[in-house]
């Protein structure tokens, strides 16, 4: 189902790269929301510049856990793929 | 006065619902979907009461859902037959406090009065967070009381406040702010609301956002709305969009930012703690090895409890219900009468609610589960398995309960939350091989599969390993599990295309389950259930009893013959040519439509037919024998070959694993779906898929040389 290959921007440091593709532990920031249940995602707290973890990873390529506004939620990994990040080399928090 | 208690999924509203109104509660379905509507009296001190609405939990005003939809029509007053609430009770969540103030910041658009109820507090001192009742109100502008509503504790004040809502003014006008372009177009469009629909100020407002705020194509009720409404919400998006405004962004922004302001005065973060319990918990319970060890023991567990445990009062049950018809026998004269509330009433309903031992289980468990937080937990690590076929991580609990029943197992979809992975569910969830299919395979595999072992060693006079028997039974389970997720894989990608897939799924903390909650779940399924038992299902049975019954033959026939010449007889010659080709013969039809009642009919309606003597019939085990002896030894006249054959046998258990036979399935699938539509189908469906396939075994069978 996802054969996308994430760009290895973010560990490099880079701008800007999909929710998905982050690391366990990694954190960054809401960029842009898009995808069929963007609406809902936006109400769920992710607006721009909100701060999200990616907690965990499901196995066999299941849904991500994130962290965010002090709760957890979890993805699919195509939802999380319509989510926009920022990381920069500061740490957000 | 009614007043409508909303709130946040896992927020404590339902503790909060149980401990105001106790036992004085109304379970239904709003009319015409399947969101479930639950009502309420709450004794206030003074001798007042009120009406409690409990609405489905929700993330947001906005309809992403049913229950979201249902929610907004009942406080805006939409919904017929549901008159507006006079007020709102906001269950707010202490420890999650920034997301659940998102809802009450919409909530406080409609211009109802609003009592904000703090919960969780013991779980956000946990988490380091504590929050100050009294800023929240200050800052939010309207009362807000905190609780803990299994110890009680700040009831009195609670009370105080509900008795003072009804006479309270609505909250103070909106607090956050609109981008300009964006307020100017939402006051616009208010106004034009105002005007065509007669809405007050403050409700056409929140309805402009709710508008403003939804995609095109997600809009409901767009008939609802004038043309001049319509037409200007067209043209805002195209006026908005070109200037560069996201209105959905702009709106969740601003109340975000606004709950922000709320939230840095009246909530106090000290140090953040170095990791929570429910995060050391789920560092095993959600570990990509363990996680699952854990997952697939706590199924056995539950499945063995379905299975085994729940005989024990299933047994009872049946006994209690045959004793009962007994004793009516007795006072009652012999004829018609005494025949269909013996065997038609007695044995119709009496099989189904032997069922209810399973679902009572099943619903304990379920409740234990969703309320510990467990649940979430389980469709985290289940939904990469089950999404593949379009399914939903929680959709794994109602298919493996669909082994023992598949009537607890529809009922258990409800914990599903998106609309069509439930029905997915639903549509499949009878493939799966259910107890009552059991007997009917017992009776086959042990009439016609040789006990050949295949591998394995003796211990003595025991042999352990595999024997052809236990291969064949294995193969019915396999046949079934697999249909359905073909089933579910092929319906995914055809009839129910379209809505998008989604996971949302909120993991919330672990906590103890409250046994009032769990009991009162339980009991709420159970009576649903026997309700369900006494009037559809009762009516079947009634109708299946006159099929089997009339015409009635001449006095001292036997009864074999009797049902040979019942409409149940002639209904299975008539459909003998259908079922010919899969190997049956019209004896089996009698079975196949006697078994619409229940499946392990098929047993005793085989018993009848082949006029076993009645001392055997009184034991379920000496009937299988005493049947499966007399149907080896039927012998077809035309051919002179037997009617049964190891391959007959093989072609008629595949039969009962894929075709829809089942009665109270069929009434409870209505229920749930709300409309014949979907049960209609699923006959259809399984009818169709069992024939092919029954068809293609036998046959293929025979061309390959089995006979």
């Amino acid at each position: 189902m996802n054969d996308k290959q994430c760009d290895p921007i973010c560990s490099l440091g880079l701008k800007e790269c999909s929710l998905d593709c982050l690391g366990r532990g990694q954190k960054a920031r809401v960029a842009t929301v898009g995808g069929p249940n963007r609406g809902r995602l936006l109400e769920m707290g992710f607006t721009r510049g909100t701060v999200v973890e990616v907690s965990r990873r499901a196995a066999f390529g299941g849904p991500l856990e994130i962290r965010l506004r002090s709760y957890r939620l979890s993805l699919r990994v195509d939802e999380a793929q319509a989510i926009r990040v920022e990381t920069d080399s500061t740490n957000p928090e | 006065m009614i007043f409508a208690l909303v709130g946040n999924p896992n927020c404590g509203k339902t503790t909060l619902f149980n401990a105001l109104t106790g036992l004085r509660q109304k379970v239904g379905n709003y009319p015409g979907v399947t969101v479930e509507h639950k009502q309420g009296v709450v004794a206030l001190p003074q001798g007042e009461t009120v009406t409690l609405i409990d609405l489905p939990g929700l993330y947001s005003l906005t309809p992403h859902s049913p229950d979201e939809r249902i929610a907004r029509d009942v406080l805006l007053g939409y919904l017929p037959g549901t008159p507006r609430p006079n007020a709102i009770v906001n269950v707010v969540d202490a420890s999650n406090l920034e997301r659940n103030l998102y809802l009450t910041s919409q909530l406080m658009d409609l211009g109802l009065p609003i009592l904000v109820v703090l919960t969780m507090g013991d779980t956000a001192a946990q988490q380091g967070i504590y929050v100050d009742a009294a800023t929240l109100e200050k800052e939010l502008g309207v009362p807000a009381r905190a609780v803990v509503a299994s110890r009680r504790s700040g009831w009195t004040e609670l009370y105080a406040a509900l008795l003072e809502l009804s006479s309270q003014e609505p909250p103070p006008s909106r607090r956050w702010n609109l981008p300009l372009v964006v307020e100017a177009e939402a006051e616009e469009l208010a106004d034009l609301l105002q005007r065509d629909h007669q809405l007050k100020p403050r409700e056409a407002f929140s309805e402009a956002l709710l508008l403003l705020g939804l995609p095109e194509e997600r809009r409901e009720h767009k008939d609802r709305w004038s043309p001049e409404v319509r037409n200007h919400l067209a043209g805002d998006h195209l006026r908005l969009l070109r200037e560069g405004v996201d209105v959905s962004v702009s709106i969740a922004e601003a109340r975000y930012a606004d709950v922000g302001r709320v939230i840095s005065r009246a909530m106090r973060r000290e140090s953040v703690s170095p990791a929570s319990v429910s995060d050391r918990v789920d560092r095993v319970f959600l570990h990509r090895f363990w996680g699952y060890v854990i997952f697939i023991a706590l199924m056995c567990f539950l499945f063995q409890a379905m299975f085994s445990w729940a005989t024990i009062p299933m047994d009872w049950i049946k006994s209690g219900v045959d004793a009962l018809g007994q004793t009516l026998a007795g006072w009652m004269p012999d004829g018609d009468l005494k025949d269909l509330v013996i065997n038609g009433i007695f044995g119709g309903v009496g099989n189904t609610i032997v069922f209810l031992p399973q679902i009572l289980i099943l619903f304990f468990f379920i409740s234990l589960l969703e309320d510990t937080g467990y649940l979430a937990r389980a469709a985290f690590l289940m939904d990469r398995l089950m999404s593949r076929v379009g399914l939903h991580g929680k959709s794994f609990i109602p298919l493996l309960s669909s082994y023992a029943c598949a009537i607890p197992g529809i009922m258990a979809t409800r914990t599903i939350d998106s609309p069509r992975a439930r029905l997915l569910t639903i549509l499949v969830a009878p493939l799966m091989s259910c107890s009552a299919r059991l007997p009917v395979y017992a009776v086959m595999i042990g009439a016609f599969i040789p006990a050949v072992h295949l591998a394995g060693f003796h211990i003595g006079k025991f042999y352990v390993g595999l024997t052809l028997p236990a291969l064949v039974l294995f193969a019915m389970y396999a046949l079934g599990t697999v249909m359905a997720f073909l089933m579910a894989a092929l319906f995914n990608r055809t009839i129910l295309k379209g809505e998008p897939p989604s996971f949302l799924l909120e993991m919330p903390p672990y906590r103890l389950p409250s046994l009032r909650t769990v009991l009162y779940q339980m009991g709420e399924r159970a009576w649903l259930f026997l309700k369900r038992a006494g009037t559809v299902i009762l009516s079947i049975s009634v109708v299946l009893w006159f099929l089997a019954t009339y015409p009635k033959s001449p006095d001292g026939t036997s009864k074999s013959d009797q049902i040979r010449h019942s409409l149940a007889g002639q209904i299975g010659r008539v459909i003998e040519p259908a079922i010919a080709p899969l190997g049956f013969d019209w004896k089996m039809g009698i079975g196949i439509v006697s078994s619409f009642a229940a499946r392990e009919v098929f047993v005793s309606a085989m018993g009848t037919i082949y006029n076993v003597a009645d001392d055997a019939a009184s034991d379920d085990s000496k009937l299988s024998v005493a049947v499966g002896e007399k149907m080896k030894s039927d012998i077809n006249l035309r051919t002179g070959k037997p009617t049964f054959t190891p391959l007959v046998a093989i072609a008629l258990m595949v039969y009962y694993v894929l075709a829809m036979q089942c009665m109270s399935t069929i009434a409870v699938v209505r229920r749930e779906t709300n409309g014949w539509k979907w049960p209609l189908f699923q006959i259809a469906y399984m009818t169709g898929l069992a024939w092919v396939v029954t068809f293609l075994v036998y046959q293929g069978g025979k061309l390959l040389g089995f006979e």
